[in-house]
């Protein structure tokens, strides 16, 4: 099972791709201006830039597993911050 | 245990508040973009599930983290054990009905990854914008 950390990596990874994109939109939009077509065919280049940065990475399918875990996961972090919150309260006010 | 291996910056609650709002933002435009792409190639109908995936779990460990950092907020603020209590007893409440759009955010993947039509991508990615909303809504204006 991943760590936090390498989940945050992928996730970076993946906002990475996302920028880059983002910044060849932006660039790609100016220099088409305000007309509208120039603008749309400004879009269709920076999703082909980022279709191509999503190139060559690996997307695994996900199976149910994964997301039974992920669930887990959130369940018992959540259980453990209530465990934790109950404790922090008898300690302010010891019964 | 997971939380104790975290990084420095990972355990600061004033980044992780602004990571919700980051993460979950750039995975909606992600997912967005990507979900256009879907159906022009089988890689980025994989890719935008996977995608989705990734960024839920970062915007769902953001969630709980953020989520300790309230609840301690509150326990600070009670002025009794019993109004401790009730607080945190009206948070869980609210808080169930995020824990409940996250898991439905997990099962709408299932399904967009175990079906093969465009349908259940837009309803994953629809519901990843009702989760960017909701979580956005809930973290300004809980009790």
């Amino acid at each position: 099972m991943s760590t936090t950390w390498d989940k945050a990596k992928d996730a970076a990874k993946m906002l990475d791709v996302a920028i880059k994109g983002m910044e060849q939109l932006q660039t790609l939009t100016k220099i088409g201006g305000d007309k509208a077509g120039a603008a749309l065919m400004a879009i269709d280049v920076g999703l082909s830039s980022i279709a191509s940065g999503f190139e060559g990475t690996t997307s695994p399918e996900i199976v149910e597993a994964d997301i039974k875990a992920a669930v887990e996961s959130m369940m018992e972090g959540l259980a453990s911050n209530d465990a934790g919150a109950a404790s922090d309260l008898d300690k302010k006010f010891p019964t | 245990m997971r939380h104790t291996k975290d990084p420095k910056w990972l355990k600061d609650s004033s980044w992780f508040a602004l990571r919700v709002l980051i993460v979950i933002i750039v995975a909606c435009q992600v997912t967005m973009v990507a979900s256009n792409l879907a159906s022009c190639t089988s890689h980025g109908r994989q890719d935008t599930i996977h995608a989705t995936y990734l960024t839920t779990n970062a915007a769902r460990d953001a969630f709980v983290a953020w989520d300790k950092q309230h609840q301690a907020e509150i326990v600070a603020g009670a002025t009794s054990h019993d109004d401790g209590i009730a607080k945190l007893s009206a948070y869980h409440e609210k808080r169930a009905e995020v824990a409940d759009l996250f898991v439905k955010m997990y099962q709408s993947i299932v399904a967009a990854q175990e079906a093969n039509d465009d349908l259940t991508v837009t309803t994953m990615v629809n519901l990843m914008l009702t989760v960017k909303t909701t979580v956005e809504t809930f973290t300004k204006g809980v009790p």
